[in-house]
């Protein structure tokens, strides 16, 4: 069933590869794109439906202006022109999901066009930037889903039935569509991946989009084909839909690469179609052939008017625009003085964004990253939510290494108001108050432990006073238990040996 | 005249669930519809939309409202409209179209008529089922050639064609206006055909709409009055006004200064006089 493959280094050797990368991002509106039903992930199915995104007769659709700011937001991001006029378009075609049997999209006047993006990619000979050139950037409404019972592969072929949710139907599509890319040679899967990957960081920049690529709200399909070495010839093209995350979008274009290479070199064609990447084998198998091309009947929208983006507004927007991600995370690490480790470190973690605001409100850097980066990063991953959904925010972190450089708290107290916080027990003062996590301070208090302890273990209090401060240990051990681990063990320690004598 | 103004007041508009209404206050209609005053307004006559091809009933009873028209002190002009004569092929490609897409959600998948759901059946199958059960001739005819209009490889010879030719009948009404008030024609060419008479003969049928089909692909305002009984079959005869989109107070302080001159003319309301319905070819 599965097809032969090239070595890699054979690919390269013959064949030169072209990408073209199509993203569909979904915007994080709170609304639909053409009505006013809301746009929950993971809602009861059909609850967040209304006659105008289930298609009924007589319904009308109206833009949501929010969603127009958010593309040419994006497309301003992308170095894109911003087009002074552009229309939607139908693009007819029957399926059950599809309310009206028509998607309004954007077809030959997208609203933004021409741009690009550079993305960084190590090779051999040290950091290479690649251009990756934008063809557009247009605005379409989301599909429903089908679900397809009682087949064994879940797919619409040996399916007994299949049950709709028009939840997603209208939800607010931005699709990013490159140029081709020549020239990334066999960094081609690596180059795929650089710029999906910085996308993604310039659209949460942005704050446009979930971009959660796990739950759809940012796919990805891969065009990719090949050209024998010199030739000058564009390969066929093969699309591989949904790739859905980002070590996937590397591992479909090299393993169609592969597949492609092997093919050519048996003399046989690449055929034009669609395929499915599996996450499981790492390869791509056929899905629908393209042969018989579906004719979308584009023609533009007569429900809708003109959209003519006022050139001033457009200013305004691209003013907003914040860092672009990648120049940032350059910036900052010159200022926080970290290796390239660490920041990786976090921007694999997805805590870049919360570091900064807690470094904002006063945390040192050091501090804000080992928290997000350790403690908190890890309940996130236990509870398998995203570190901004587990229920500490940077305001929280900013006053618990407040509260630690002052004294307050130590470290290992600390921890406790984190696990507090993410219970839900309060904000950090708050913890502190009613888990009684002070720092003991009251130096009478401790004095008076400290008689208890050296009274109970008379034999480690001789050797001390005898001059062997290593058995000071087991004393400090006695009074932090006597405090319940909430005396500064440093502190103990001073007031232990004046105590002793030493 | 003034039943249809106060009705406009009410319904006119914008409406922020439809895109495509105009965001603007509405004109006065229903004192337009009172003022009864016509003097010095610029009426003009389409020399398109009449002579051959219409029945000689409607134009004497259409004659006739004009010189009604200018003796109520109206300048009377004749204005030529040189695209209308395409106005029908366009229209016939450009509805259809967006019929074959509109018509679309008729799919039995989530309202309304369900054909052939055996539950072994595809959803395709369903859908090719209950559209080939649910929809008449006259639908599935504009669906096949609104689907064909917008073919890859069609498009721009058939729907982009006929919305250029839109814009030529745009620029028309634009040229006339920039000559008089309104504008006036005949509304259709022959009197009330009967139930079915033309159903096996659609070009004929469609041919009907040619005095008003202009209108419709320039997005201005009209209204139709009767004008009178053609003598050779008794039956009503339609007076069509135009007016830029916006000014339909135009419409209604024309209409309403005519209608009360017929009403007078006529003894009486001019639709009290018509015959009653006998029946149709049906």
């Amino acid at each position: 069933m599965s097809e032969p493959m090239l070595d890699y280094d054979d690919v390269i050797s013959k064949y030169e590869p072209t990408l073209g990368l199509e993203v569909h991002v979904e915007l994080n509106t709170h609304s639909k794109m053409f009505c006013g039903c809301a746009t929950l992930f993971g809602a009861e199915p059909n609850t967040q439906v209304c006659p105008v995104c289930l298609g009924m007769p007589g319904s009308l659709p109206f833009v949501n202006e929010r969603a127009i700011e958010s593309t040419i937001l994006i497309g301003l991001a992308l170095n894109c022109e911003i087009a002074k006029w552009c229309r939607f378009a139908r693009k007819n075609y029957f399926y059950p999901d599809m309310p009206k049997n028509f998607q309004i999209s954007q077809y030959d006047e997208p609203i933004c066009f021409n741009g690009y993006l550079d993305v960084e990619v190590e090779t051999d000979e040290g950091m290479r930037t690649f251009r990756v050139e934008i063809e557009r950037v247009h605005m379409e409404e989301d599909t429903g889903k089908s679900l397809h019972m009682g087949g064994a592969t879940g797919r619409i072929h040996g399916a007994d039935y299949s049950l709709l949710d028009y939840n997603r139907a209208g939800i607010p599509l931005v699709e990013i569509v490159t140029k081709m890319i020549p020239g990334t040679e066999k960094y081609a899967p690596l180059v795929a991946k650089a710029y999906v990957a910085e996308l993604r960081d310039i659209l949460r920049s942005l704050g446009v989009s979930d971009v959660k690529m796990e739950q759809g709200s940012l796919r990805c399909d891969a065009n990719v084909s090949l050209s024998p070495r010199g030739s000058g010839i564009l390969g066929t093209r093969s699309e591989t839909k949904n790739v859905n995350s980002l070590r996937s979008v590397e591992r479909a274009i090299r393993s169609e690469m592969q597949r492609h290479a092997a093919r050519l070199d048996s003399g046989l064609k690449v055929v034009q179609e669609t395929r499915h990447f599996h996450e499981d084998s790492g390869i791509t198998t056929s899905g629908r052939s393209k042969e018989t091309a579906e004719d979308y009947r584009y023609f533009p929208e007569p429900d809708l008017v003109p959209i003519a983006p006022d050139p001033a507004w457009v200013e305004e927007l691209r003013a907003t625009l914040p860092e672009r991600p990648s120049v940032l995370r350059a910036r900052l690490q010159k200022e926080w003085n970290i290796a390239d480790k660490e920041m990786a470190s976090m921007v694999n973690a997805g805590v870049l964004a919360v570091v900064i605001e807690t470094v904002a409100l006063g945390a040192d850097p050091a501090k804000a990253r080992s928290w997000w980066v350790g403690e908190i990063a890890r309940q996130a991953n236990e509870r398998g939510v995203e570190v901004i959904d587990v229920g500490i925010t940077p305001a929280d972190v900013a006053r618990i290494v407040e509260l630690v450089s002052t004294g307050d708290l130590t470290d290992k107290l600390a921890r406790q108001v984190v696990d507090g916080v993410i219970a839900g027990e309060g904000r950090p003062d708050e913890v502190v108050a009613s888990r009684g996590l002070k720092v003991v301070s009251d130096d009478g208090a401790l004095l008076s432990a400290i008689a208890t302890a050296i009274a109970s273990d008379s034999a480690a209090a001789e050797k001390v006073r005898g001059g062997n401060l290593n058995a000071a240990g087991a004393l400090i051990g006695l009074v932090m238990k006597a405090t319940q681990g909430q005396a500064d063990a440093a502190k103990v320690r001073e007031l232990l040996l004046k105590e002793l004598g030493q | 005249m003034l039943d249809a103004a106060l009705l406009h007041e009410v319904i006119g508009g914008h409406d922020i669930y439809d895109s495509t209404s105009i965001d603007a206050p509405v004109p006065g209609v229903v004192a337009a519809a009172k003022m009864r005053d016509i003097k010095g307004m610029r009426i003009g006559v389409v020399r398109e939309l009449g002579g051959e091809g219409y029945q000689s009933g409607v134009l004497q009873r259409f004659n006739e409202s004009v010189e009604v028209l200018r003796g109520l002190g109206a300048e009377i002009v004749e204005v030529s409209c040189p695209h209308f004569e395409y106005a029908l092929p366009a229209y016939y490609l450009i509805a259809p179209s967006e019929c074959s897409s509109n018509l679309a959600r008729f799919d039995a998948m989530r309202f309304g008529l369900r054909v052939g759901d055996d539950r072994a059946r595809s959803a395709e199958e369903v859908m090719n089922l209950t559209r080939e059960a649910g929809f008449g001739p006259e639908v599935k005819r504009r669906i096949i050639l609104g689907t064909y209009a917008l073919s890859s490889g069609y498009y721009d010879a058939y729907y982009g064609s006929a919305q250029k030719v839109r814009t030529l009948i745009i620029n028309d009404f634009n040229a006339a206006f920039s000559q008089v008030d309104v504008l006036i024609s005949p509304t259709s060419p022959t009197t009330a055909f009967k139930i079915g008479e033309k159903a096996d003969d659609p070009l004929a049928m469609y041919l009907n709409d040619i005095a008003t089909i202009p209108v419709n692909l320039a997005g201005n305002c009209a209204m139709s009055l009767p004008c009178g009984l053609a003598p050779e079959d008794g039956l009503p005869v339609g007076l069509q006004i135009i007016a830029p989109a916006m000014a339909d107070d135009r419409l209604y302080r024309v209409g309403g200064a005519l209608e009360a001159a017929l009403t007078e003319q006529w003894g009486g309301p001019i639709m009290g006089q018509v015959p009653a319905l006998v029946g149709g070819a049906r």
